[in-house]
């Protein structure tokens, strides 16, 4: 599948799902502006990125900053473009989870999963969009959500919320630039061996791997996900392999969801 | 998309989605049987893939019985030594509102859009865990299987029941690496849909047009848009995928 001549920009392409992401675009030939907020671990995943370059001419470059600031999100856009000469494909990957029911909430914890995991993809589309009609040659856009924005979120309040919300934003975006040939589509990934769910194994097991097998066995695949198997579906929904498909949420989650 | 050494099955494969379907796996490299009812079209469709890396092989047959089901899953076995991957793609869809639809046309309908998924998917399965290496069905439903089907009650019944049978498939195989998956395509531009358009619009242009109208995108799909779906569900690109319903329908489903 290629990304020839594509640009993209990837948000959270410091580490898990949108490092691996960066790496897969790259390969594919796109010319690819990861974001995050580490700019140590941002550099470790640019270079990882232009490892992964052959002969398709792929680039990539970072820029660290807090896709919750509306000016960055604009400016990020602007080095995007200023960079690679436009903008193809937004990969709005950034999240945040909070491992608390609605009692355990504080209100920072809410605000903090509405802005990261919402407000940011707000900010980021609207920036990007504006590029993309402006160069009127349409544009992909991936929001990720997870299987718990389709299904509940037992015991992560915000982060279900959240997630929810970004299965109706990407239907709704689609359909207001449909018209533009802007395509607008979700991925929800199910359990993906991230730093996110590692965490979520030691706090929720004790222990990571012991842990990592417990939730693997929930799994219909009987298994957890590496990060690459979901940088292949948001390949798949930023190329034109999926150039008829718009506001549709794809979810990735070994079965959990089918049940 | 690398299907190199991939063998599969695609029904209703002599034309429109199925065929696009089948010539794309040979294309990406894999050994295809094809099935469905027009001889010549078989045929043409097989020889279209002989200058590609994979192979087209077409059996004529009624898949709507269970015999000939179990007879072709044995019969590319023995062609191509293996099978990877399923596609249930051949069906139907007569236009009837409940109180104009026969008796026949509903089980038909059942017959062709259900029965026949029934009856090859329990001939795949068996061979795929004989071989003990997971495989790949993708069942092609419709956008009017995830929302009602205006005029075509028999039709909307058929791929809504494909979406829960795919999801129930899905969970009963996930534990041997058998991923079952189901596309949703929108309206394409099938030869079905573009006679139709002929005998109703004075150009095809003009019918495309009327019904792009309708969908956020503004256009209907071509066969290889859908066949492009088909073939990353089949593949080893969505690993992790199973029991998932993929809208392919330029946004009409989004509404």
């Amino acid at each position: 599948m290629t990304l020839k001549n594509k640009t993209a920009i990837i948000s959270g392409a410091t580490s898990g799902i949108g490092a691996a992401t960066a790496r897969l675009f790259v390969e594919s030939g796109a010319k690819v502006m990861l974001t995050g907020r580490d700019e140590a671990r941002g550099q470790a995943s640019l270079k990882a990125a232009r490892g992964a370059a052959g002969d398709g001419g792929g680039e990539a470059a970072f820029l660290a900053g807090d896709a919750t600031d509306s000016a960055f999100c604009d400016r990020l856009v602007a080095a995007a473009v200023e960079r690679f000469g436009r903008l193809d494909i937004l990969v709005n990957n950034a999240g945040v989870i909070h491992r608390t029911g609605i009692l355990d909430t504080t209100d920072a914890d809410w605000l903090e999963a509405m802005a990261i995991n919402v407000n940011a993809l707000f900010f980021l589309s609207r920036a990007a969009i504006r590029q993309m009609t402006a160069q009127g040659e349409g544009g992909a856009i991936v929001n990720i959500s997870s299987e718990w924005g389709v299904a509940g979120a037992r015991g992560h309040i915000p982060y279900g919320t959240s997630k929810g919300a970004v299965v109706n934003f990407t239907r709704s975006l689609a359909l207001d630039h449909a018209a533009d040939g802007i395509r607008v589509n979700c991925l929800c990934p199910g359990e993906v061996r991230t730093p996110m769910l590692e965490s979520g194994a030691k706090s929720r097991f004790g222990d990571v791997e012991g842990g990592l097998a417990t939730i693997a066995e929930k799994v219909p695949l009987r298994r957890i996900s590496d990060p690459i198997e979901q940088a292949r579906a948001i390949r798949f929904l930023a190329s034109d392999e999926s150039s008829y498909m718009t506001g549709s949420i794809v979810v990735n989650d070994g079965g959990n969801t089918a049940a | 998309m690398s299907l190199a050494g991939k063998v599969a099955i695609v029904t209703g494969g002599t034309s429109g989605i199925g065929e696009a379907a089948a010539l794309l796996f040979a294309q990406d490299g894999a050994k295809v049987t094809i099935t469905g009812r027009n001889e010549g079209r078989g045929g043409a469709v097989a020889a279209g893939a002989r200058a590609l890396p994979g192979e087209i092989e077409f059996l004529a047959g009624e898949i709507v019985e269970s015999a000939f089901c179990d007879r072709l899953v044995d019969a590319t076995v023995e062609r191509f030594g293996r099978l990877d991957i399923l596609v249930n793609n051949a069906g139907i869809y007569p236009p009837a509102t409940v109180v104009e639809a026969t008796d026949a046309l509903w089980r038909e309908a059942m017959a062709i859009n259900l029965d026949a998924v029934f009856y090859l998917t329990r001939a795949a399965v068996r061979r795929m865990r004989d071989q003990g290496e997971g495989g790949s069905i993708v069942n092609v439903s419709s956008d009017w299987g995830v929302g009602g089907a205006t005029g075509h009650i028999a039709y909307g019944t058929t791929k809504g029941a494909l979406l829960n049978f795919t999801r129930s498939l899905a969970l009963d195989y996930a534990g041997e690496g058998i991923r079952a998956n189901c596309l949703c395509p929108g309206v394409t531009l099938t030869p079905m849909v573009e006679a139709s358009l002929r005998k109703r619009f004075a150009t095809l242009e003009e019918g495309m047009a009327y019904l792009g109208q309708y969908v956020p995108l503004g256009r209907v799909s071509e066969p290889i848009e859908q066949a492009r779906a088909i073939c990353f569900l089949a593949s080893d690109e969505s690993s992790y995928m199973t029991g998932a319903m993929l809208s392919n329908d330029g946004g009409t489903t989004a509404r």
